[in-house]
């Protein structure tokens, strides 16, 4: 009995005294819930020990840099997602060990240059030159042992949980589910707007029905969205496009040159305000012209200012169609129908 | 061609000139006017057929890309078997070995109508061979398709906005890219099919009339036997009855339209095996028939209010609404919890939130049918028209009568549904035609009207009347000239853009002449001359129905995608060292193995660059034996030469890829043209357990032989080895003439 105590005290001193300068889980899962979001800071001395060996957890280290001057647009974008998912697995699992497999540990970990002054001494331990950078430490290894992994191509919460997918298959646990941070801002917006139009239909009951039932309000509110639609919007929206480009000197492109399926955020813009200005236009010919006919009837003037001003509507007219059209040859570049080169079309 | 394209818009605008210049009147204004019409339908429907035959002229009478393959295969087994056979058709040379319920799985519309076509020509003496009937399908349906447009059309305004309407649908291109001469797809005959529905649908509605609805609801099963799409019109109706009940444009005609289209449509539609009882389980129909139950509640509602005094009916109507709410509420709850009904499934959720189906369904996201679209796309199919139609549907709105209330309803819808998939830029198509041939019939209404100069007892001065028309020329010369470009642009976007067959593929010779690459019926045709009937080819799924079309050889999968398993085992085998893939492939009783490889020609879209979805897709199905991650290089890049990872030149698909590669290049440099990677014959491992049988003029399509067992029942490997040390020579590989080629 005595004996047996004394074996497992040698033991458990042996054991402490090899795991002497790597972190166990517990220090780890305690540093880990005395941070706001489940990420072990590493500093400068504490780096070494957290990620030195024998481990054996899991440990998804992220090198990155929030100094302004630096410009790290990847970082900042980044660093978010990166919160919800430390957060998302802190939160189901305090001490960091898998509860459908007690062998499996998962730690977070993040490294931040926020100064230019004094660079982390872990940065220059591995040479990082490109941030961010995910590091993903197995059990086992050493300190230089770990694999580099890609940042998730989707943003926002869709990157955590492709990420988080990813990692599941990796340490091999399943249970790992994202915990969404609830964006209060869309929940306030919707209590106001709700607030605001029920406080509109009591205060002016006939306005609201009027407007409700205008078939103008409803045309101009299609004919936006159609115009939105043809524009090339939802491809924006579903594929996260940036709104512009740029060039190799650093210039800003507006439109992507000779690629017919992709587009940059403003040039749907561009082209809905085009197609807008264009059914404006035509509805002017076609609802304006002949009001105004019936109001000027019999004058001499009348015919005079209608010219002028329907030849003022088909030129500008023409030259927004001729903008469409060399819009599409900088897509398309092979195309022959400019409107602007009129030459070229007569032949 | 395109002499004749043009020639529509010029007689169409002397119609419009003709009808509105009401000066005379007489037997021989009509006279005119309908030979007019007649010419200039002819001069329409000369004009859409013709444009189509783009592909047929430029390479030949031949069936195009992979679909069609398939139902040209399936016309086939129809016209030599009987249509009871047909609909019970168990095919078990796809799919082997599992093999596949076809007539239970398939819209039997567009091959009946074919084969009733064929029988029907035989019949008066014209035995036509079934392709030239499967080639000049869709052609002859846009004719028709042009018709009803023309038809349809007329409801919304009148002749002269029909005439253009039907015009811009004959050549629109983002109508003629599913329908050239030789793209033999269920849209080829869908979309007139379409356009009848609604034809009749609207006449019904406006004359609450029995016979015109019950034409809508045939025209709708029709439908339903030719296309999936089917769903878009089960929706748009109850939809457009919905709105007109908001609106407060209840009458007895409606409920007499909808109601007989609705239950002869549905009872109709269920008879189609492949839909058999969803239109009363899936929630795609669930709004047809929630319309169908408030169409009652309406009329009961408006019965009774004839019959009681108002304060009354006020009462009764808020206990009822609230009723009927709870029950509705409450019966719903408990169909879902019992399992009869599934109202929240995956695709319901992927039509609202664009980015569910990105997430969690990869197999819809992977398929480029169901992108999003471009702004450029919709200019190139549409021309003006795209920035005519936003003030179309505006001057609908200014109109507002119950059709217009429908093509408003149709625009938006529509316009948001082609925004999130490519695809559907084909039912967006007719509308834009629709609505902008009515928004210029519109202008042209005022502005081709040269009347003034004639009239002289106008209150203006000559002066006037003379700048008046001269305004009015102006304005309808330009957009004349916009008509005459729209022609133009269509022409050229059908011959440049889609009127390729994509199985014959158009090249360049060194010196700018037309060169054709007919790689892909040089290797089909190799299969049915030079193997055995019954071989099993394995080959990724795009290349199954080719197979099964072109070559008649069973197949492992194709593009039916019914099965992902399966898949998944073909891409396991592809994505696996020699000897598990050929342990895999004899278990399923694989003969050869074809694959497409472009690296000699530049041919992008060969199954090298595809191979990542056939890792993925096995990786899902074995996530421990075939890992995306190990095909990539250290800096995550995808790479063929030297530097490749292990496991990529370990794969089967690899060693097929460029199994003798660098000996086509006399310094033993291989040089990928589509990948521009250099591969030398060091980085090719030997191909132990596959022989190289065939490979087509530019290497397009490789086929392999999987080599019989050993018969000392030494493993393939060990027997190559010995075979190798045996005798040190290597053989020759036969060399395509690359040099011709750009």
């Amino acid at each position: 009995m005595l004996f047996d105590r004394f074996v497992s005290v040698c033991i458990s001193a042996l054991l402490l005294a090899t795991t002497a300068l790597a972190a166990t889980r517990e220090e780890l899962a305690i540093k880990a819930q005395k941070s706001p979001n489940g990420i072990i800071e590493l500093d400068d001395y504490s780096f070494k020990d957290t990620l030195d060996a024998p481990r054996d957890f899991y440990l998804v280290a992220l090198l990155t840099c929030t100094e302004p001057g630096v410009g790290c647009t990847a970082c900042f974008e980044f660093n978010p997602v990166f919160e919800t998912i430390a957060e998302s697995w802190v939160r189901d699992h305090a001490e960091g060990i898998s509860l459908e497999d007690p062998s499996k540990a998962l730690y977070f970990a993040r490294a931040d240059l926020s100064d230019a002054s004094a660079v982390p001494e872990i940065f220059k331990f591995y040479n990082i030159e490109r941030v961010p950078r995910l590091m993903f430490f197995t059990p086992g290894g050493s300190i230089h042992d770990y694999h580099l992994l890609n940042l998730p191509q989707q943003k926002a919460n869709a990157g955590a949980s492709e990420f988080i997918t990813n990692l599941k298959i990796a340490v091999g646990i399943n249970d790992y589910q994202i915990h969404e941070p609830r964006d209060w801002s869309t929940v306030m917006i919707t209590a106001i707007a709700t607030f605001a139009i029920v406080y509109l239909f009591r205060k002016h009951n006939k306005v609201i029905t009027a407007v409700i039932s205008s078939k103008f309000v409803w045309g101009i509110l299609c004919c936006a969205f159609i115009t939105l639609m043809s524009g090339g919007y939802m491809y924006n929206k579903m594929r996260g496009t940036p709104l512009a480009g740029s060039d190799n000197n650093g210039g800003v492109v507006y439109f992507w040159p000779n690629e017919f399926q992709n587009q940059y955020g403003i040039e749907s813009q561009i082209v809905s305000v085009l197609y807008g200005a264009l059914s404006i236009l035509f509805l002017a010919l076609v609802l304006g012209i002949p009001n105004l006919s019936s109001f000027y009837k019999g004058s001499a003037s009348g015919a005079m200012i209608i010219t002028v001003i329907c030849t003022v509507l088909v030129v500008v007219i023409y030259a927004l169609f001729a903008g469409l059209t060399s819009l599409f040859s900088i897509k398309s570049p092979r195309y022959p129908f400019e409107l602007i080169k009129i030459s070229s079309l007569l032949s | 061609m395109s002499e004749i394209v043009e020639k529509i818009v010029v007689p169409d605008n002397a119609v419009t000139a003709n009808e509105e210049s009401k000066v005379t009147s007489g037997k021989y204004v009509s006279f005119i006017q309908s030979s007019l019409k007649t010419l200039i339908f002819i001069a329409i429907i000369v004009a859409s057929i013709s444009s189509r035959l783009f592909a047929v002229v430029r390479f030949e009478s031949i069936i195009h890309e992979f679909d069609p393959w398939f139902n040209y295969r399936a016309t086939q087994y129809l016209v030599n078997n009987s249509f009871k056979d047909f609909l019970n058709w168990f095919d078990e040379r796809t799919w082997y070995p599992l093999g596949r319920v076809t007539g239970g799985t398939l819209y039997p519309g567009l091959m009946t109508t074919s084969a009733f076509i064929w029988h029907a020509l035989r019949k008066i003496g014209l035995p036509v061979d079934i392709r030239n009937i499967c080639v000049l399908f869709a052609p002859a349906f846009s004719a028709i398709t042009a018709y009803v447009t023309y038809k349809l059309t007329c409801e919304l305004k009148d002749q002269k906005a029909g005439l253009l309407a039907a015009a811009f649908i004959g050549i629109v291109p983002g109508y003629i890219s599913r329908s050239v001469a030789g793209s033999y797809d269920n849209e080829a005959i869908a979309i007139t099919l379409l356009m009848a529905t609604f034809m009749f649908w609207i006449k019904g509605l406006k004359q609450g009339s029995i016979l015109n609805s019950s034409f809508a609801a045939l025209c709708y099963f029709y439908m339903v036997s030719a296309w999936g799409g089917y769903v878009f019109i089960t929706n748009l109706i109850p939809f457009h009855v919905f709105c007109l009940i908001l609106m407060g444009r209840y009458t007895a005609k409606i409920y007499v339209a909808y109601n007989t289209w609705f239950v002869i449509g549905t009872i109709a539609s269920m008879q189609i095996p492949f839909v058999g009882f969803l239109p009363i389980k899936s929630n795609d129909h669930m709004a047809a028939l929630g319309v169908f139950g408030l169409l009652q509640l309406v009329a009961l509602g408006d019965f009774v209010k004839t019959k009681i005094s108002e304060k009354k009916f006020k009462l009764i109507m808020w206990v009822s609404v609230i009723l009927i709410m709870v029950i509705g509420v409450a019966g719903l709850f408990a169909l879902t919890y019992l399992g009869l009904i599934a109202p929240w499934t995956g695709r319901f959720y992927s039509l609202w939130d664009t980015n569910y189906a990105r997430i969690h369904i990869p197999i819809i996201a992977s398929v480029s049918e169901h992108q999003p679209i471009t702004w450029p796309a919709f200019f190139l199919d549409t021309h003006f028209l795209i920035w005519l139609f936003p003030a179309a549907v505006f001057l609908m709105f200014m109109d507002l009568k119950n059709e217009h209330v429908f093509i408003i309803v149709y625009s938006v819808l529509c316009s948001y549904f082609a925004g999130v998939m490519v695809r559907l830029m084909l039912t967006l198509t007719p509308v834009i035609c629709i609505s902008g041939a009515v928004a210029l019939s519109k202008l042209f209404d005022i502005y081709l009207d040269f009347s003034p100069i004639f009239s002289t007892k106008t209150t203006g001065t000559k002066k006037s009347s003379f700048m008046t028309v001269l305004t009015r020329g102006l304005v309808s010369a330009s957009f004349v000239y916009y008509l005459y470009l729209f022609v133009h642009h269509c022409t050229w976007v059908t011959q440049s853009a889609y009127s390729s067959p994509s199985v014959v593929l158009p090249s360049q010779n060194r010196d700018g002449s037309m060169a054709i690459i007919d790689d892909y019926r040089e290797a089909y045709y190799w299969l049915r001359m030079n193997t055995d009937y019954d071989a099993k080819i394995a080959s990724w799924w795009d290349y199954g129905y080719q197979i099964g079309g072109m070559a008649d050889r069973t197949t492992l999968v194709d593009n039916n995608t019914w099965n992902n398993t399966h898949i998944a085992i073909v891409g396991k085998a592809m994505a696996s060292p020699e000897e598990v893939s050929y342990e895999l492939l004899k278990e399923h009783d694989v003969d050869y193995v074809l694959i497409i490889f472009g690296g000699v020609l530049g041919f992008g879209g060969d199954d090298i660059n595809k191979f990542l979805w056939m890792i993925r897709i096995a990786e899902g199905i074995w996530p421990e034996e075939v890992k995306e991650r190990d095909f990539f290089v250290n800096q995550g890049e995808f790479r063929v030469d030297s530097q490749a990872s292990e496991t990529m030149k370990k794969s089967l698909m690899y060693k097929m890829s460029y199994n003798g590669f660098a000996d086509l290049f006399p310094n033993g440099q291989g040089q990928d043209r589509v990948r521009q990677q250099v591969i030398t014959a060091d980085d090719v491992e030997n191909l132990d357990y596959f022989d190289e049988v065939f490979s087509s003029e530019n290497w397009l399509v490789r086929i392999y032989k999987l080599k019989d067992l050993d018969v000392e029942g030494r493993d393939l490997s060990d027997v190559a080895e010995f075979e190798r040390a045996k005798n040190t020579k290597r053989s020759s590989n036969k060399k395509p003439q690359i040099e011709l080629r750009v």
